[in-house]
């Protein structure tokens, strides 16, 4: 007997399958709600429902319906699955058999030795400067040739500059136990739901576990993550230190890393566009990533030249 | 591009300064948003050393 | 005074916190706001600022914090309560809804498809937004003034360029598409194309030809100084070409006070190229010349309105500077109101918001009378060398002396109020005052005026005044045009149908009492 109101699922993350997999009967707990999306708590794991015009997300589960403020969902209530559905109070089931399964990870790590595209990294600079998040992205108006009026720092900037800088020097020597410590004087910092140098580490671990990963760095940053800032950030920290992330997100990188050709200023836009800030900070993480790595890469080049010198001397 | 144009397009407004103007905008269904402009405070200039560093794009 | 709102395990998307450091932001009172989630981080950043108080000793992480500085002589504890839960409960529509960007930028990225920027900044930001603006082949609305004449010649000089209309710095008053920007009246499309200097002045003609029953294709407005020798009527002579192409423009009329006699030449130069009747009303100029150019001259804004209307219906246009009512009506008017003056009330006191307005009214009772004003016509006319307000005074109140750091009195009529008060005594003959109807004005400003009035009237005690009124507004107009009329009329004004008709009663009012 088919009673209540009934909603399928479109899309469905591949690690939230996995998870639910081995999760035959499962209790969660609505954690916050807003007008597109619905997160949930499970087994200290981070669960997202969302609307149709979202896109998919790590651990995340896409119902076909324009709007989730209808449900009338509300932090403490109780979601209960099994039987492939999800059963929320009032009467309402979300299936989850037709939902098509994506992946939101990366299959390998970026094999390209050849390096950054510079070009693209460029874009994405003049992106930066041309938007205006209102998070710590404004510090991309430190950039040298700025083809637009000097735009002076908000007070989230000017106020974390130092650790922020301090945190790329030290990624830029591979010094990771300066990084770790420089980012616990990030982690949380900013306004926004995901405070915006959340966003940036995002930014930042997303870019570096496909084209330089350091697990234990990565681990340390998550661990203080927990402690430090909202659950919903280090949730957000935690996935991207596994790969984890928007297909757009991850499509961004790939381009950067010359994994791909696509419209970079599209991608760009449009991760522009999310949260007040969280996309521009994100994406200026993602940008200082590839500076340090774009840099490494000369540094190298540059050692190669000169040992090659050397032996011809001798 | 000549004036003319853009006598026949639909009028797509951004507002920057007293809302009330936008208000008067929405109130006769014209396409508008309203920018919630702030003066600039001053501003930092200096360029930083590491990213003068990093920058290789010149 | 420093405090804090904290809610626990409050998750608000992004947007809404930022609205609601808006909404906090913007009352009176409120020198800083921070609005975060309770980390260490954010919460450095409030000890930092020095805003850091016992009710944020416990927050954690996951729990949302406002932080407000505020001088508790101007807002309350209460206040910024309420316009929090306001923005908290507000239903977020989807899309850009109610999302307010913060640059132009931003508001580009939102609003796909912009064709014009509105700005009514302060002055010395504003060129820089324009100059965007242009770039992006945005049309620019400029309200702001203080704005560098080197900065608008550059802005204007580009928009020729990229064929994109720069109205303004000091433009008030346009109608693009239908579509009345900043202060503008709801009048119907139709035939009659305008390219107007003066705000107000581009007002009355408007409603004018639209009481009369006709329309308008575009009302273009050029701002206050675009026919000065420097600007040299740029976005007059663009607007003129653009409405000569238009061919939903079958008339075409100009209205503005007198130009520098180079941009003169070139308005008539560019006029003898059409074959589209043109009106032109350079408030107070030479008649000859604009025949001469092959256009018709005005007396007045009304008449510029009602030649229009001719022309727009094949009719031969004729100079109109009589009446409405019949003689008989008008001399049983000024009877009575001579009949109501004491001896000791000897003064027209002129109060006016609406500059071109002000300066119709001089220009016609200046000749037979010494009106101050502080937009005298003469130099020994300016209103600084009136003593003790023993003259006749005319005063536009929404000139930039009086503008500082208050509202323009179309929006806000407390600056006409205070005046009433100032200048409306027992020596007081004649009030003569407009009363602007249309978007961007005042809710009400008829009943505004009819409360100065009654407070002026219980002032001075057993004396009355003339009071003579017009209302510039069309049946379409956010406030009652109808309503507005009774409400003068309740208060014992004489409503005429135009400013032009009011001051001409005036003056054979002024006349009879030999005032």
């Amino acid at each position: 007997m088919i009673s209540g109101r009934q909603y399928g699922s479109l899309m469905l993350a591949a690690d939230l399958r996995q998870f639910l997999l081995k999760r035959p009967q499962l209790e969660l707990q609505v954690h916050s709600a807003f007008e597109t999306s619905v997160n949930l708590m499970a087994d200290e794991e981070l669960i997202t429902l969302a609307a149709s015009s979202r896109e998919l997300m790590p651990m995340g589960l896409i119902a076909d319906t324009a709007d989730l403020e209808h449900w009338q969902l509300k932090a403490g209530d109780i979601v209960i699955y099994s039987q492939n559905r999800l059963q929320l109070p009032r009467d309402i089931t979300i299936w989850l058999e037709k939902a098509e399964i994506r992946e939101v990870s990366l299959p390998e790590a970026f094999k390209n030795k050849s390096g950054i595209d510079k070009v693209s990294l460029e874009t994405v600079r003049r992106k930066l400067l041309e938007s205006e998040g209102g998070g710590i992205a404004d510090l991309a108006a430190l950039l040298p040739e700025t083809n637009r009026i000097d735009r002076p720092l908000n007070i989230y900037a000017e106020y974390i500059k130092e650790n922020l800088l301090a945190f790329l020097d030290a990624l830029r020597n591979r010094d990771y136990v300066t990084a770790v410590s420089q980012a616990e004087c990030l982690l949380g910092f900013g306004p926004g739901l995901t405070p915006s140098a959340d966003d940036f580490l995002t930014g930042i671990i997303l870019f570096l576990y496909y084209r330089d990963p350091k697990s234990d760095f990565f681990q340390e940053i998550v661990s203080l993550a927990h402690r430090r800032t909202t659950v919903l950030s280090y949730h957000m920290i935690k996935n991207a230190a596994a790969g984890k992330a928007y297909a757009s997100y991850l499509a961004l990188i790939r381009i950067l890393a010359g994994e791909d050709q696509g419209s970079l200023e599209t991608l760009a836009d449009k991760v522009l566009c999310y949260g007040a800030s969280s996309g521009s900070d994100f994406l200026f993480g993602v940008y200082c990533a590839g500076l340090v790595l774009e840099e490494r890469e000369n540094a190298r080049a540059g050692n190669k030249i000169n040992a090659g010198v050397n032996r011809i001397h001798n | 591009m000549s004036l003319n144009d853009l006598f026949a397009k639909e009028l797509k407004v951004v507002n920057m300064g007293l809302e009330s103007f936008y208000d008067d905008l929405k109130k006769q269904d014209v396409s508008a948003i309203h920018v919630q402009w702030k003066p600039s405070a001053g501003g930092d200039k200096k360029m930083s050393s590491l990213l003068g560093r990093l920058k290789g794009l010149k | 005074m420093i405090k804090a709102i904290v809610k626990e395990n409050a998750y608000n998307d992004s947007v809404t916190l930022m609205l609601i450091s808006r909404e906090v932001q913007k009352l009176d009172g409120v020198e800083n706001v921070l609005v975060g989630m309770g980390t260490e981080l954010n919460l450095d950043l409030v000890k930092t600022m020095d805003m850091f108080v016992p009710e944020l000793e416990a927050v954690t992480p996951n729990d949302l914090f406002i932080a407000a500085r505020y001088d508790e002589s101007k807002v309350t504890m209460d206040d910024l309560v309420a316009a929090f839960n306001e923005e908290m409960n507000k239903k977020k529509e989807s899309g850009s809804g109610d999302y307010q960007p913060p640059t132009l930028d931003s508001a580009l990225k939102h609003l796909q498809g912009a064709n014009m920027l509105v700005i009514s900044i302060p002055g010395e930001y504003a060129a820089a937004e324009a100059d965007k603006a242009l770039r992006e082949d945005l049309n620019v609305m400029m309200f702001s003034d203080n704005v560098k004449i080197e900065d608008e010649l550059r802005l204007k000089k580009m928009a020729v360029e990229k064929g994109l209309l720069m109205m303004g710095p000091d433009c008030g008053t346009a109608i693009i598409n239908g579509v009345p920007l900043c202060f503008a009246n709801v009048v119907r499309r139709g035939k009659i194309g305008l390219v107007g200097a003066s705000g107000t002045g581009t007002q009355e003609i408007t409603v004018i030809a639209h009481q009369l029953g006709e329309g308008f294709s575009q009302v273009i407005g050029t701002g206050g100084r675009d026919l000065s020798e420097t600007i040299g009527g740029l976005m007059m002579i663009q607007g003129i070409e653009a409405l000569m192409a238009d061919p939903e423009t079958e008339v075409i009329v100009l209205v503005s006070k007198p130009p520098a006699a180079s941009v003169e030449k070139k308005i008539y130069e560019l006029v003898k190229k059409t074959d589209k009747p043109v009106v032109i009303d350079f408030i107070g100029g030479d008649a000859e010349s604009i025949k001469e150019a092959g256009a018709y001259p005005c007396l007045s804004l009304e008449d510029a309105a009602r030649k229009a209307v001719a022309l727009v219906r094949g009719e031969e246009p004729v100079s109109f500077d009589a009446f409405d009512a019949d003689e008989a009506e008008i001399n049983q008017i000024v009877e009575q109101a001579v009949g109501k003056l004491k001896s000791e009330q000897k003064y027209l006191r002129g109060l006016y918001t609406g500059g071109t307005l002000t300066d119709e009214a001089i220009k016609y009772l200046g000749e037979n009378h010494a009106i101050y004003s502080n937009i005298p016509l003469t130099a020994d006319r300016n209103i600084k060398l009136l003593e003790n307000k023993q003259g006749h005074i005319c005063l536009d109140l929404g000139e930039d002396q009086f503008t500082r750091g208050r509202p323009h009195p179309m929006i806000d009529p407390q600056t006409r109020t205070d005046f009433f008060e100032s200048h409306i005594d027992e020596t007081t003959a004649i009030i003569l005052v407009d009363v602007v109807l249309g978007y961007g004005s005042y809710v009400d400003p008829a009943g505004a005026v009819a409360e100065s009035l009654a407070k002026a009237r219980a002032r001075v005690g057993d004396r009355d005044f003339v009071v003579v009124a017009s209302v510039t507004g069309t049946d379409q107009d956010p406030q009652d045009l109808n309503k507005s009329i009774e409400t003068l009329e309740n208060a014992g004004a004489i409503v005429m149908p135009s400013n032009a008709q009011a001051v001409r009663l005036v003056d054979r009012i002024m006349k009879a009492a030999a005032l």
